[in-house]
């Protein structure tokens, strides 16, 4: 069976930044490409639907330390569920994305959560709900509230951005790239013991960057 | 049985150097009803004095109607559209600057373009008693010579095209070419109960439909002859009706069509032609195959098709791709065969080039990662379109999709050096793009010679089936 797992070295040589996966998942065309496109150069365009994934990475400074993410870009077509499976193991982060202007990707990223969850113990990975193109609020199908409402609900991260418009982008992924690194360094102190995992749930999970 | 004037017309995009390429490079092309069949001049590339042409000796299938000797090709020109200039040699000097003028109007170009001999092309017009189709010769003929006559025009195309067009098939008849190498014109047949049962084998096809059709009144010219007509209408008619149906797909497929090739002409502009055939074609799929429907990766192979046929030519194309090549569970739901391609790929790096595969192992690079864009779409994903068509035609011209791990193994196999001093990241960015990295020339060169033979891909096949 194909197996596309990488699981990154957190902390690998001191020197380098120490490098975490995270998978973009959602529906098609919600903007999971777009995100990633503008995040990394600061560009949108009109980009090819992704067949498979599509890679990114980019050093995030966060504070005075420094961190790699490896970007996973996916399919968004049902069909690829099978096929996503895929790359989102050995990921320490995932952003699920929806179109603030399509209730029905908001419910089919409802849906992605139970597939991670399935894969990964909640422990493992570090989810945020995303919903983007908020450009076009004028046809907005899923409010503010909503969005954050089932987030706190499932203890994820939440925010609400536009690729289009450069709005709160790089925010998400430094919100992600900051939790990931407290998340590691807390389990630098914690024992190695399977009690540090009950240890790191809850509040850490908590929507903090809600700030809106 | 197919307007000569249709085909022409579907090789709109034409790049102007290629049409000029082509144009120096076929001397002689005649185009035979259902069957294709090509002959081209010995194309000496000056450079380095390498043959890359084929040479074939004109077919003169002579048939005996009526006491007369006629070439049967002679009832195929029924439109008449390659008569202009019968004295063509004397006109190729200077028709360069002359093409330059005129390209902006395609289609007069491609009614001077002298690729048909003028000596096999009858430049009479067909007066109204000339029967209009190719049927009429199978009147004369018994089933025996039908059947020879099918299996020895086939041969003659593959013997042609086999092993010999590295140049790829010229542009202007390559949409006709790739339908007549892949049989998509035998999709006549509308039910599809009924094409997986012609299906059995190839000839059977060319055969089945044919000689079966409108058996019934096949002593009387003038059925026949409408006959003809209804072939091509009978497509466009079930082509219609797959399109008039409403699905569930839908949604899916508009969300691509902007997104599928953006920056090409014929697809850029919202609700312009392009896309809007583009929309149609991948929808009458959905509801030709409800199974399958549609999945992100079909867009790009429609998109292609398309550039080099018509709507409904484009539609019973990737009918008869998905069908002959057997690429339905690549897009079926869970999609088992692009899972299964790419545990043969990883295995046939292993075997070829163990290095780069230790390598990528090393890395963490799976072939998932970088060869599921590949496959899905035929290669035809984020690269140079001039590659996708030559790769195409040596897919079409061998008849199997061990040519698709070909490119990938000689891809491999040209880059090997670079990959191995890369990490991770540069390697998926390398693999990404291949048509920046590789020639073309080379990258089907390599491909061609390399021994992957079709028995390896079956038994890898079988190998996966039985871990799994």
């Amino acid at each position: 069976m194909a197996q596309a797992h990488r699981t990154p070295q957190p902390r690998a040589v001191p020197s380098q930044p120490r490098a975490f996966k995270l998978v973009l998942l959602g529906s098609g065309s919600v903007g999971k490409s777009s995100l990633a496109l503008r995040y990394v150069k600061n560009d949108f365009k009109n980009i090819l639907p992704t067949v498979g994934c599509a890679f990114f990475t980019k050093v995030v400074d966060v504070g005075t330390a420094s961190l790699k993410l490896e970007i996973w870009d996916t399919a968004g077509q049902e069909k690829y569920h099978s096929v996503c499976h895929l790359y989102f193991r050995g990921a320490n982060a995932a952003l699920l994305v929806y179109d603030i202007t399509s209730k029905d990707s908001f419910l089919k990223a409802q849906q992605w959560l139970k597939d991670l969850e399935k894969e990964l113990h909640p422990e493992e990975v570090l989810v945020m709900l995303v919903g983007n193109k908020t450009d076009l609020s004028e046809e907005r199908e899923v409010t503010f509230q909503e969005g954050k409402e089932f987030a706190e609900s499932q203890k994820l991260l939440f925010m609400e951005t536009s690729a289009k418009l450069n709005y709160q982008v790089s925010e998400v992924f430094s919100a992600v790239a900051q939790e990931l690194l407290q998340r590691d360094d807390r389990e630098d102190q914690a024992p190695q013991e399977d009690a540090a995992v009950a240890l790191n749930e809850g509040p850490a999970r908590q929507a903090k960057c809600c700030a809106h | 049985m197919y307007d000569l004037s249709d085909i022409l017309n579907q090789t709109g995009n034409i790049k102007k150097e290629i049409l000029i390429d082509s144009i120096n490079s076929i001397d002689s092309i005649d185009l035979i009803g259902v069957n294709i069949s090509i002959s081209v001049y010995d194309v000496k590339d000056s450079n380095n004095n390498m043959s890359y042409g084929l040479n074939s000796k004109q077919s003169d299938k002579n048939v005996n109607k009526e006491g007369t000797n006629d070439h049967f090709i002679k009832n195929l020109n029924k439109n008449n559209i390659f008569t202009t200039k019968p004295n063509l040699k004397k006109k190729k000097e200077g028709r360069e600057e002359e093409l330059y003028e005129n390209y902006n109007n395609l289609y007069n170009i491609t009614k001077e373009i002298p690729m048909f001999n003028s000596s096999v092309v009858n430049v009479h017009k067909p007066s109204c008693n000339i029967p209009k189709s190719i049927e009429n010769m199978f009147i004369h003929m018994s089933l025996k010579q039908k059947i020879q006559y099918f299996v020895d025009q086939n041969q003659r195309v593959y013997d042609i095209v086999r092993d010999q067009v590295y140049k790829g098939i010229p542009d202007q008849i390559r949409g006709f070419a790739w339908q007549i190498l892949v049989d998509s014109y035998a999709y006549m047949v509308t039910d599809k109960q009924c094409v997986d049962n012609l299906c059995n084998g190839y000839n059977i096809i060319n055969i089945g439909t044919i000689s079966n059709h409108k058996n019934s009144n096949v002593n009387d010219i003038n059925d026949i002859d409408e006959g003809s007509y209804n072939d091509k209408n009978e497509r466009v008619k079930w082509y219609n009706h797959y399109l008039s149906i409403n699905n569930k797909y839908e949604r899916a497929i508009r969300k691509d069509i902007n997104r599928t090739y953006p920056n090409h002409i014929l697809f850029k502009n919202k609700y312009e032609k392009g896309q809007q055939i583009l929309f149609n074609i991948l929808k009458a799929y959905s509801n030709y195959n409800k199974d399958l429907g549609y999945c992100q990766g079909m867009a790009f192979i429609v998109a292609t098709f398309i550039l080099y046929m018509n709507e409904t030519d484009a539609f019973f194309m990737l009918i008869a791709l998905l069908d002959r090549f057997k690429l339905n569970d690549l897009f079926s739901y869970d999609m088992p065969l692009l899972n299964e391609y790419l545990f043969i790929l990883d295995k046939l790096i292993f075997y070829f080039l163990p290095e780069v595969h230790k390598h990528l192992e090393k890395e963490n690079v799976h072939s998932s990662m970088y060869a599921s864009q590949w496959f899905l779409t035929l290669f035809s994903y984020n690269i140079n379109i001039f590659y996708v068509t030559r790769i195409w035609d040596f897919l079409f011209i061998h008849n199997t999709n061990t040519f698709l791990f070909k490119i990938a193994i000689a891809f491999f196999k040209l880059q090997k050096e670079v990959l191995l001093k890369e990490s991770f990241e540069e390697i998926l960015n390398r693999l990404k793009v291949i048509s920046k990295n590789v020639d073309l020339d080379v990258l089907i060169k390599t491909a061609l010679e390399l021994k992957i033979k079709k028995g390896l891909i079956t038994k890898l096949s079988s190998q996966y089936k039985m871990q799994k």
